[in-house]
């Protein structure tokens, strides 16, 4: 009884959405806390191997099994709180960005990226009018809202279908509305369309082939994201141990940008994350074919994952450079890549207008970072500090930002290349995965300003090539991972102000950890724990 | 040669802030306020009545006990480093940390502070604990340099074999008796969370990171100090767990550091960590360079180095969009944290603070 009593208050807290800071704020904490009792431990080594003839038998085998049931049942509440307590709204089901991914793929041939929010106006307006009440919308080319009236103009949406496809159309709003969320088409006009590459909205477009739109066919097609993801642990699990997997899912869960509810229980939005992983996996098992594969994968659907193969090209071409062979794992490597690339950008020519959707995407994505926004983290905005940070009076807007960040970008720049130079500088000393891993994430935070949830890609330094649990340069790493983690769980309860923690906090903190990882690695371009 | 060059290059820019000093009006001259300069030592409290209506001569002896600290630097851990130190209390000290404005009220104690490091490296202990006697009289937070030093010669006992301890305490009261009797104007370090000044928008310290609830900078929904004081009360749990968190690294690493390195991390770190000061007292950041080791050769020097110059740099160029009080409680503070935090983490790791043995270089 007490025992139930007990689960059922555990299940009260991991479920509940508002409770979402303070228990992830407590897992990476403990998690820090772990992880500099590990360091410790692993500090006293020569001191424990005196006393260890004193300990019973099977001590230290019986406590690691210990260390890892803990682990593993810490990652599982973990998990849970994020797969279901961080859920979107009410349920589980991201209406809001399930409505972007079918009607922005399954209609790509007719409204391409920038009439999505017309047209479903439009030809909602002809039948049901559930939208009445919406009074503003998005132009999604030029990013401007704008009274509905004037962004829609002349209505000739209607042109665009064949009877049976503007059918099928009126029938899935329908279906979008019979998901309920009413309240939300409002706001839901005013959001920026569809922005996956034409390779993402054929993959989508096959998957919602013969799929009806009722919630249950929904929920079941968002559980691929929460499939890969699991598989992608349980691999890390098997290639490095169950240790390095449970630290990492708790990592994924607790890194702040990476609310399940932003963009969890949608259509295929952490699959990029997930070939990542496996990636990184297939190279520690020297299958670097099949990396090659998961890599294009992630970079057809997402475009910024090529920063992993940007890096591993550095790390080739340096070896090539100094021993005038190119090794034969990235000669696969990159042959696998740009053959998966060739297919996957061939099937996505098999839309309807073949080349024409990736120029469209490229004007869209042109748009769409020509400034940041509250959501974004990167380095950058460490060059766009101007007025104020954490209040919107004064607050500078997005255009302004980036007027005042261009004359900085020189400076930018310079920064950019002195903090990624101790890696860049080790590559002929670091192991491939190691530096894959921390050049994707590194190359991700300075290079490009992301929007928040894409900063998942922070877990991957925690899958370099080192044995976590007895690697003391690797436990305080992650260890400062979850800090920020942490730090930016309590940091949103005192200032909730959005750009203030993505733009400023986010950065700062990222850049931080990234400054002291570039330390060690001048310190010691291996990488290694040398007191082992 | 770099050394050479780097010195020459360090009294240019002293002789060009003292020029710059000169050409402005008698009321901005940050050293041409004879009522305000502590002169803890009598001798020179002298000086400064003689010189009161030759504005001019007081800046240039203002500068005097920084060449004093410069000197004594160059004296216990070589020119190269000695120059790089110059260089910091040039671009920081007399042209104010970051930007902030120069007060001479803390210069002697920041001197001194400098000096008393050098002593300690050179084994003065007589020497380091009167300067640090006087110091910590003169403006309470070097007294954490000195709880420094006595933690370290507790830990040695070699130390007390040879009485350098003992010489070091008798000093420390001595000098610090007799300045106690003089007049003494200087920064006070709040200690206290819920204590009065420097509570103010040139404060730095690692509490205002504990505090950064509504407009960080002046404006609507700006919290007020005695606001801000009151939410560091309610998070003071946290501010010392992170503060003690912050100082694990140096005190692990005690028997293991020189105690010139150990007095001056520990010192700065404590500085951080403990108190609240006004941002000029920084300058006193330069000490981290305390090490025989070769500047540019070593890899641990060397990195400290770097990061005290970008210290400064990303201070100043937050300071051309962002006035005090973000400058500086969040900003300096922000900086100072991720530099000691780092230093930390390479102390944890690199024993003794040198290349790692089977590192390549």
């Amino acid at each position: 009884m007490i025992a139930m009593g007990m689960l059922d208050s555990l299940w009260q807290l991991l479920s509940a959405r508002d409770q979402t800071k303070i228990v992830q704020f407590w897992f990476a904490l403990a998690s820090v806390a772990l992880l500099l009792g590990l360091f410790t431990w692993r500090s006293l080594g020569p001191r424990l191997r005196e006393l260890s003839p004193k300990l019973p038998p099977n001590c230290l085998v019986w406590g690691r099994r210990a260390l890892r049931g803990a682990l593993v049942i810490a990652a599982l509440c973990s998990s849970l709180q994020y797969f279901y307590g961080q859920r979107n709204d009410g349920q589980w089901l991201h209406r809001w960005d399930v409505y972007h991914q079918v009607f922005g793929a399954k209609y790509f041939a007719e409204l391409g990226y920038f009439r999505t929010y017309e047209c479903t106006y439009e030809l909602d307006r002809a039948h049901a009018k559930h939208f009445a009440k919406v009074e503003q919308m998005r132009d999604i080319r030029s990013l401007r809202v704008a009274k509905v009236a004037e962004v829609i103009g002349e209505p000739d949406c209607a042109e665009l279908f064949t009877p049976e496809r503007r059918e099928q159309f009126v029938a899935d709003i329908e279906a979008m509305w019979a998901l309920e969320g009413h309240g939300m088409w409002k706001s839901l006009f005013g959001d920026k369309g569809f922005n996956g590459t034409p390779f993402h909205a054929w993959v989508l477009t096959q998957l919602l082939r013969g799929n009806a739109l009722d919630y249950w066919s929904l929920v079941a097609l968002a559980l691929i994201d929460v499939v890969l993801l699991v598989a992608a642990f349980g691999l890390v699990a098997r290639v490095w141990d169950v240790e390095t997997a449970a630290i990492a899912g708790l990592f994924f869960a607790a890194n702040f940008p990476n609310h399940f509810g932003y963009m969890g229980g949608s259509l295929l939005r952490f699959d990029y994350i997930a070939m990542l992983i496996f990636a990184l996996a297939a190279m520690k098992r020297e299958r670097w074919a099949l990396a090659g594969v998961c890599v294009a994968w992630a970079t057809m659907v997402r475009a910024f994952p090529g920063v992993f193969a940007l890096g591993l090209a550095l790390k080739a071409g340096a070896d090539l450079i100094a021993t005038r062979k190119l090794p034969r794992e990235y000669l696969r490597f990159f042959v696998a890549y740009a053959a998966a690339m060739l297919i996957m950008f061939g099937l996505s020519l098999t839309l309807a207008h073949g080349f024409d959707h990736w120029l469209e995407w490229i004007a869209n994505i042109r748009a769409h970072t020509e400034h940041t926004r509250g959501f974004r983290v990167g380095f950058k905005h460490m060059f766009m500090l101007d007025g104020s940070l954490a209040d919107d009076a004064n607050f500078v807007g997005w255009v302004g930002k980036t007027a005042h960040y261009r004359p900085r970008a020189p400076w930018f720049w310079l920064a950019v290349v002195l903090l990624l130079a101790p890696l860049l500088i080790a590559a002929r000393r670091l192991d491939a995965v190691s530096f894959a891993a921390l050049f994707a994430c590194g190359g991700f935070l300075l290079l490009m300003s992301a929007t928040r949830y894409y900063y998942a890609m922070m877990v991957l330094p925690i899958l370099i090539d080192r044995p976590l649990l007895r690697d003391r340069k690797h436990l305080l790493m992650c260890a400062l991972l979850f800090a920020t983690a942490a730090i930016l769980h309590a940091l949103a309860e005192v200032n909730p102000h959005v750009p203030f923690l993505y733009n400023t906090a986010c950065s700062a903190l990222f850049t931080a950890w990234f400054v002291i990882v570039g330390a060690l690695l001048w310190l010691d371009p291996e990488l290694r724990d040398r007191s082992a | 040669m770099l050394s050479w060059l780097a010195l020459i290059g360090a009294l240019i820019c002293l002789a060009a802030l003292a020029a710059r000093n000169l050409g402005l009006a008698p009321s901005e001259r940050a050293f041409v306020q004879p009522r305000r300069l502590d002169l803890g030592l009598f001798g020179l409290a002298l000086l400064a009545l003689i010189f009161a209506t030759r504005p001019t001569l007081l800046s240039v002896l203002a500068l005097a006990p920084f060449v004093a600290a410069i000197a004594s630097w160059a004296w216990a851990f070589g020119l190269r480093s000695a120059s790089f130190v110059a260089l910091i209390v040039a671009c920081g000290g007399l042209a104010g940390f970051g930007g902030a404005e120069p007060e001479p009220l803390a210069s002697l104690a920041i001197a001194a502070t400098i000096a008393s490091v050098a002593a300690i490296e050179r084994e003065r202990w007589a020497i380091a604990g009167g300067l640090l006697g006087y110091a910590t009289i003169a403006a309470s937070w070097p007294g954490l340099f000195a709880l420094a030093l006595a933690a370290k010669l507790a830990l040695e006992p070699e130390r007390r074999r040879d009485r350098g301890s003992v010489r070091a305490l008798a000093s420390f009261i001595g000098v610090g008796l007799v300045s106690a009797l003089l007049p003494a104007h200087g920064v006070a370090a709040s200690f206290d969370l819920a204590g009065p000044e420097p509570a103010g928008a040139r404060a730095v310290g690692l509490r205002w990171l504990f505090a950064l609830d509504g407009n960080l900078d002046l404006g609507p929904r700006w919290l007020d100090y005695p606001t801000k004081l009151e939410h560091l009360r309610e998070r003071s749990g946290w501010l010392w767990a992170c503060a003690s968190a912050l100082m694990v690294p140096v005190i692990v690493a005690a028997r293991r550091l020189e105690p010139a390195r150990f007095v001056a991390i520990a010192g700065c770190t404590s500085l951080l960590a403990f108190t609240s000061v006004d941002a000029q007292v920084w300058v006193v950041v330069c000490v981290l360079l305390a090490s025989r080791a070769t500047l540019l050769r070593d890899r641990p020097l060397t990195l400290g180095c770097a990061g005290l110059l970008a210290l400064d740099l990303g201070l100043r160029s937050l300071g051309h969009v962002h006035a005090q009080p973000f400058l500086y409680n969040v900003g300096a503070t922000s900086l100072l944290s991720l530099l000691l935090l780092g230093l930390g983490v390479v102390v944890l790791l690199v024993p003794a603070l040198a290349d790692e043995p089977g590192a390549p270089r």
